[in-house]
């Protein structure tokens, strides 16, 4: 038992050797193939703008309308997606093993979000970012441990920045960052609540909510000639059917079209391309289960992914209620997802098996603070914004504050 | 043990010899789908080409570094058809000859029926 691990081990340690000679100095991203594409379409700003407007409606003005009177609530989201795609390189080192020297490579990816908010009575002011930074490039498991810790503070600092810096898309080679940033104000009428806000990638974000039904609404705007609505939700969020609501759950059904693709290049100038789904879940069943699938109108039609999940009772609710101290959570999803014949990615489709475990417990002694870590594979949502992200394993951390 | 194993593992994958030949394929579905919009026919040219067209694997000249039949070059044909612009797109049409017209390299990788 123990000699085959040892030449286990002693075969990956000469493997490991000989690649490092492939340095990344003497390696380049070989253009034109579905890989480097999909490595560009994976950074973009689209991208970060919708990871900023879905951060702000998912997590923090959730958070926004349970603080109720003067309060101040502080949200950091981090995603971490390995193996989004896969960027064919030649490395021009000499010593580089012959059949590594015309290789693909990793390209992970980090997004990271922020959100804070000012709340006074009824009216609050927030700001939302996003940022998505990726390199492709390391050779060996190992040698992406430290950029798995970099590329978190890189992320962050894209953030930091992205009130002065606006939006930017920077690239370089394979590497490049995405940020996109959003400023607004929030009103609460009770009977309904209504937020506006100014992108930094120009554009006007607007949403509504109501909760005695659950309407809601949000699109993003540019008004710039033939942008159109790049983004845009509506339908019903967590409907409830009265006393039977605990035995039967909560109904949610919306709409949602998403821009699936971003032209890279001016030169070569091609239409917007949109993903339009439909989506319809029942949550809180017995106050533990959750059932959902949804469609896809566009690009093709046909059933994008279904799931069921086992969670704590109270998983999704947000009180901010100081009597009342908040346990911790735990969510455990699993469910198909079909990705359509996609060559124009380099993907033949297929169903796929898509998981997701996700626990939330509270910081210190606050009521108020939680933090929360999910593993996430094929989730829906990332390869509704990347495609080409099939068996792309992803680790997602956020931590909320309420002051 | 495993997680030494794991982390010792090497992540870069040998592309396979065929490779630039498909890529041209997926370009030219790619940038059908960019400049309409429609996945189905998108789909529908790459199957062509794949039906159509017989890939060809060139013997790639590691020593040279940057000259001749080097990956780069071999990806070419794809980068070129990558770069259309959507009237090129529009009257190219279903007509991949002249889609595989874009670059001198796509000789060297798919073959005419």
């Amino acid at each position: 038992m123990i000699t085959p691990m040892l030449m286990l081990m002693t075969g990956a340690l000469a493997g490991v050797l000989d690649v490092e000679e492939c340095t990344n100095q003497g390696t380049y991203a070989i253009a034109g193939g579905a890989g480097y594409h999909n490595g560009l379409e994976a950074l973009r700003v689209q991208a970060a703008t919708y990871g900023a407007s879905a951060f702000a409606e998912r997590s923090l003005f959730p958070a926004v309308r349970a603080r109720q009177g003067f309060g101040f609530v502080a949200i950091y989201e981090l995603n971490q997606a390995y193996n989004v795609a896969r960027v064919p390189t030649w490395s021009t080192e000499e010593e580089c093993p012959d059949e590594y020297r015309f290789a693909t490579r990793p390209l992970d990816l980090t997004a990271a979000n922020i959100g804070v908010a000012l709340r006074y009575a009824r009216v609050s002011a927030f700001y939302s970012a996003g940022s998505i930074y990726g390199t492709a490039g390391e050779t060996t498991q190992i040698t992406r441990v430290p950029i798995s810790i970099i590329s978190p503070l890189v992320a962050g600092a894209a953030l930091g920045l992205s009130g002065v810096a606006g939006s930017r898309h920077v690239v370089n080679g394979t590497s490049a960052i995405a940020i996109d940033a959003m400023g607004g104000a929030t009103v609460d009428l009770t009977i309904i609540q209504l937020r506006a806000a100014w992108a930094a990638s120009q554009g006007l974000f607007l949403s509504a909510g109501q909760d005695r039904v659950g309407l809601f609404g949000n699109a993003l705007v540019k008004p710039t000639e033939g942008a159109g609505v790049p983004q845009a939700e509506a339908g019903a969020r967590r409907v409830r059917w009265g006393d039977v609501s605990d035995t039967i759950g909560r109904t949610s059904v919306w709409g949602r079209k998403l821009p699936l693709a971003e032209t890279l290049s001016t030169a070569a100038a091609g239409e917007p391309i949109d993903l339009i789904t439909g989506h319809f879940e029942q949550t809180d069943i017995g106050r533990r289960y959750d059932v959902g699938v949804t469609l896809s109108k566009e690009p093709e039609l046909g059933v994008y992914e279904g799931h069921a999940a086992v969670h704590s009772p109270g998983y999704y609710e947000v009180s901010h209620d100081e009597a009342e101290s908040k346990p911790s959570y735990f969510l455990v999803r699993a469910g198909m997802v079909r990705m359509p014949t996609q060559w124009y990615y380099g993907l033949s489709g297929g169903t796929y098996i898509q998981a997701r475990v996700e626990g939330s417990f509270p910081l210190g002694e606050s009521t108020d603070s939680q933090a929360t870590v999910g593993l996430l594979f094929n989730d829906a949502e990332l390869l509704a914004l990347y495609p080409f992200a099939v068996n792309a394993l992803a680790w997602r951390m956020s931590v909320r504050g309420v002051f | 043990m495993i997680l030494l194993v794991f982390a010792a593992c090497v992540t870069l994958r040998p592309i396979e010899a065929d490779v630039p030949c498909r890529e041209a394929g997926y370009a030219i579905s790619r940038r059908t789908f960019e400049c309409t919009g429609d996945g189905a026919l998108a789909n529908r040219r790459y199957e062509a080409f794949a039906r159509q067209y017989t890939c060809i694997s060139p013997a790639i000249e590691y020593d040279t570094g940057y000259y001749a039949n080097t990956p780069a070059d071999l990806y070419h044909c794809a980068f070129a058809i990558g770069e259309l612009a959507c009237s090129l797109v529009t009257t190219y049409g279903d007509d991949l000859d002249r889609w595989l017209d874009s670059s001198p390299m796509c000789a060297l990788v798919a073959a005419p029926p």
